[in-house]
């Protein structure tokens, strides 16, 4: 870890300055100056963001196997299991209501969405027009499949008939569960020849993190590109009629940011400077890569080499979190959820603001066995039970997407490493 | 050929035996000749095969040559027992009706339907305009346009009367209609649509896909007082309750506003509706019935077979297909013309 303000100075060590914050400063700058100014050459660089990302993703599923199997099999010996199983029970639940209530209340008192005026409305209607959302549909004949995400689809996708192919097609939440079947089953075995499988889970383990280690020296050049092409894709016309509901949502995750990080800060036990410094390789990560997999193992790393906090532990509730609890979706959902409500000047009282927040959470927990635009077609789990339609909002909020999931991704990865330190004991 | 040269010298000879009357020889002689005859046949008929096999490629000289020669010979025939060249034959008379007259008179609806005529008489635009004229061109002829007809069954009837040669003015192909008039082919195909409030069907649609929420249509439907959809409501959306406005505005807004769940027109309209009031495409949502049609046609007298076998090659010939979409594409800008106009 760096300690002295001198080690960022350019002229030291040429090569571990890429690793500095000032590096990376210049980087998003130039990502930023691109994206908005030239965005034919952000189309050019883009296939360099896309490299870094698959190398990150390479990582992943290795150390999400490595790492939950490892810790949990290690925590099922040390007879530690229960307390961290109680804890998770508690800390899990408690933290989705209280983030989904902050995002649903924010969104309540700033009310976006309300007394839009004729042109906006116009704006968002010729988007609507634009993306055809005519339905083509026959009076008879067979029912087309319908797509529609619902409950059903996650416990499908969390269930692996067939582990490599769960493995080879990258179903994280598949991946999740045998891991922690294994890990548990590897722990209750009670025999010395398991030690030597807990030896290569944890090379592996240690084999994968060097490669991360090897690629936060290409993050300039990644989060560069990643940056530019993203903020090219942003169409300005939508974003100016939609600007209300970005402001109130990016409002949210930047309060539900500084809550995580105070707490964070709190737990480490640290200095507040030194805990930003350490948060600052997931923070940016999340923010270039949308990916919120591609930051675990930044995030793991940061809890337990730089933050201090116990290895075994946030090897395995690290990933629990960002994969099962989605925080940044939940808040993200709730958010959408009220505009929605107040777009179409629906008023819910009480009754309906909670199942707003409870159905924030469960279509947010939903989201974790799904990518890309079905992520946001999760809404309609919320939407559906307050009796409010999808399809003409959902073309608005995948417009604006190419802003809002970076964001979304730092809540998942930032509230989910926040999560983890209140599980999780400090190293003695 | 060679058959019959063999079956000729054969029976030659045959005769020629009997005139010696040699009974016993002429009996043998009827087997042998039998026998060759059969293998005459045989090898003839195999030979014939072959010989008609060549013929065409011998004969087809000599027929062109035939051809050729008939043909420079009709002329001069001609020439010499029709002394007036000039006169040519007679011209189909629904066809020469229209030349004589030097115009193409083609009834239109009195009011304006965007985009398929619209415009003060002066400058008269629109799809049906547009084809209107074409055909004129096509004919050489210059174009007419009258807009007595205050109803769409009232053009069909100026048709019918013969009071113009034509009508194009967005005329669905109907039975009832085609048994006094003749249709041409559609030249723009449509479907019936719906436009439905987005709220109003949330509240409907209990889990159910909104294809299967469509299909056991229950609730307010709005259509437009007489129409023929009042009929078409009936038939297909049996569980719906029918509600008759005066006009399509009056239809369009109370789907706006939320009183009745949706509206039943066909595609086009439909489909105008989010086009020229975006501001309230968040609210509608517009559905494509596709099993079901609605065609417009040109509509001709029953009597101008002649007519409309041209109209219907013109549309043939027509490099690009209309549809919905490329219609209200085409005739965007008009409408953000007009909303400008208004505002």
């Amino acid at each position: 870890m760096v300690t002295s303000r001198k080690a960022y100075l350019p002229h030291q060590a040429s090569i571990e300055w890429l690793r500095s914050p000032w590096a990376i400063l210049i980087s998003s700058g130039m990502g930023v100056f691109i994206g908005t100014a030239h965005p034919q050459v952000a189309v050019w660089i883009a296939p360099f963001g896309t490299l870094y990302l698959g190398l990150l993703k390479m990582c992943v599923l290795p150390i999400l196997l490595s790492a939950i199997t490892n810790s949990l099999g290690r925590l099922m010996q040390s007879h530690d299991a229960r307390q961290y199983v109680q804890r998770i029970a508690v800390v899990f639940p408690l933290s989705l209501l209280t983030v989904s209530a902050i995002a649903v209340a924010i969104a309540a008192l700033a009310g976006p969405g309300r007394d839009l005026s004729t042109e906006t409305l116009q704006t968002l209607g010729v988007l609507v027009n634009q993306s055809g959302v005519d339905l083509e549909m026959a009076l008879s004949g067979p029912l087309p499949e319908a797509s529609t995400g619902s409950v059903t689809t996650l416990v499908d996708s969390m269930v692996p008939d067939n582990i490599f192919a769960a493995l080879s097609e990258g179903q994280t939440l598949k991946v999740l569960l045998f891991a922690m079947i294994f890990g548990v089953s590897l722990g209750l075995v009670k025999a010395p020849t398991t030690a030597a499988l807990f030896d290569t889970l944890d090379s592996l383990y240690q084999a994968f993190n060097k490669v991360i280690y090897g690629l936060t020296y290409l993050l300039p050049f990644g989060l560069c590109s990643l940056l530019a092409y993203q903020l090219s894709q942003v169409g300005v016309a939508v974003l100016l009629s939609m600007v209300d509901f970005v402001v109130v949502a990016i409002a949210t995750f930047a309060l539900i940011y500084l809550v995580s990080t105070l707490v964070i800060w709190r737990r480490s036990g640290l200095n507040f400077w030194p805990t930003l410094l350490a948060l600052k390789d997931p923070t940016i990560l999340s923010l270039a890569t949308s990916s919120s997999l591609a930051c675990l193992p930044a995030a793991i790393t940061s809890l337990s080499d730089t933050l201090k906090f116990n290895p075994q532990t946030t090897n395995l509730v690290t990933p629990l979190a960002i994969t099962l609890c989605r925080f940044g979706s939940v808040i993200y959902f709730a958010s959408a959820t009220l505009f929605v409500m107040q777009l179409y000047q629906r008023d819910l009282g009480l009754a309906g603001l909670g199942i707003v927040i409870m159905g924030s959470i469960l279509a947010g927990m939903a989201t974790s066995g799904v990518t890309g635009v079905l992520t946001l077609t999760m809404l309609g789990l919320v939407l559906e039970p307050l009796k409010l339609p999808l399809e003409a909002v959902l073309v608005l909020f995948i417009a604006i997407d190419p802003l809002m999931d970076p964001f979304r991704t730092l809540g998942i990865v930032h509230t989910g490493m926040a999560v983890t330190t209140l599980i999780a004991d400090q190293e003695s | 050929m060679f058959q019959k040269l063999m079956t000729q010298s054969f029976s030659c000879l045959w005769r020629g035996k009997r005139d010696v009357k040699a009974d016993r020889w002429s009996r043998t002689l009827l087997g042998g000749f039998a026998l060759v005859l059969f293998l005459g046949l045989t090898f003839g008929a195999s030979d014939g095969a072959l010989a008609v096999s060549k013929a065409p490629i011998a004969a087809s000289p000599a027929a062109s040559a035939t051809r050729t020669a008939a043909a420079s010979s009709t002329p001069a025939r001609s020439t010499t027992s029709n002394p007036s060249p000039t006169v040519l034959p007679a011209m189909p008379p629904d066809i020469q009706r229209i030349l004589d007259r030097g115009k193409l008179t083609v009834a239109v609806l009195g009011q304006d339907n965007a985009p398929f005529f619209m415009g003060n008489p002066g400058h008269l635009e629109g799809l049906d305009i547009q084809l209107a004229q074409a055909l004129a061109d096509q004919l050489g002829v210059s174009l007419e346009v009258t807009r007595s007809a205050q109803t769409f069954d009232q053009v069909v009837d100026t048709v019918y009367g013969q009071k113009a040669d034509l009508a194009i003015s967005k005329i669905s192909r109907t039975l009832k209609r085609a048994q006094r008039v003749r249709f041409s082919r559609p030249y723009l195909r449509m479907r019936q649509g719906l436009l439905v409030n987005r709220l109003q069907m949330a509240e409907q649609t209990q889990g159910r896909s909104i294809v299967e929420t469509i299909r056991d249509l229950r609730g307010q439907v709005g259509v437009i007082e007489g129409s023929s959809y009042v009929g078409f409501l009936k038939q297909k959306f049996p569980q719906a309750s029918i509600v008759e406005y005066p006009t399509w505005e009056d239809t369009v807004g109370a789907v706006v506003r939320g009183d009745i769940l949706a509206a039943y027109r066909d595609e086009l309209e439909i489909k105008k509706v989010v086009r020229t009031r975006p501001d309230a495409a968040l609210q509608l949502q517009t559905i494509a019935l596709t099993d079901t049609q609605d065609s417009l046609a040109v509509v001709l007298p029953w009597s101008s077979a002649h007519l409309l076998a041209f109209v219907d090659q013109y549309l043939d010939t027509l490099a690009t297909q209309y549809t919905v979409d490329t219609v209200l594409d085409e005739y965007a800008d008009y409408w953000s013309a007009q909303r400008l106009k208004q505002s």
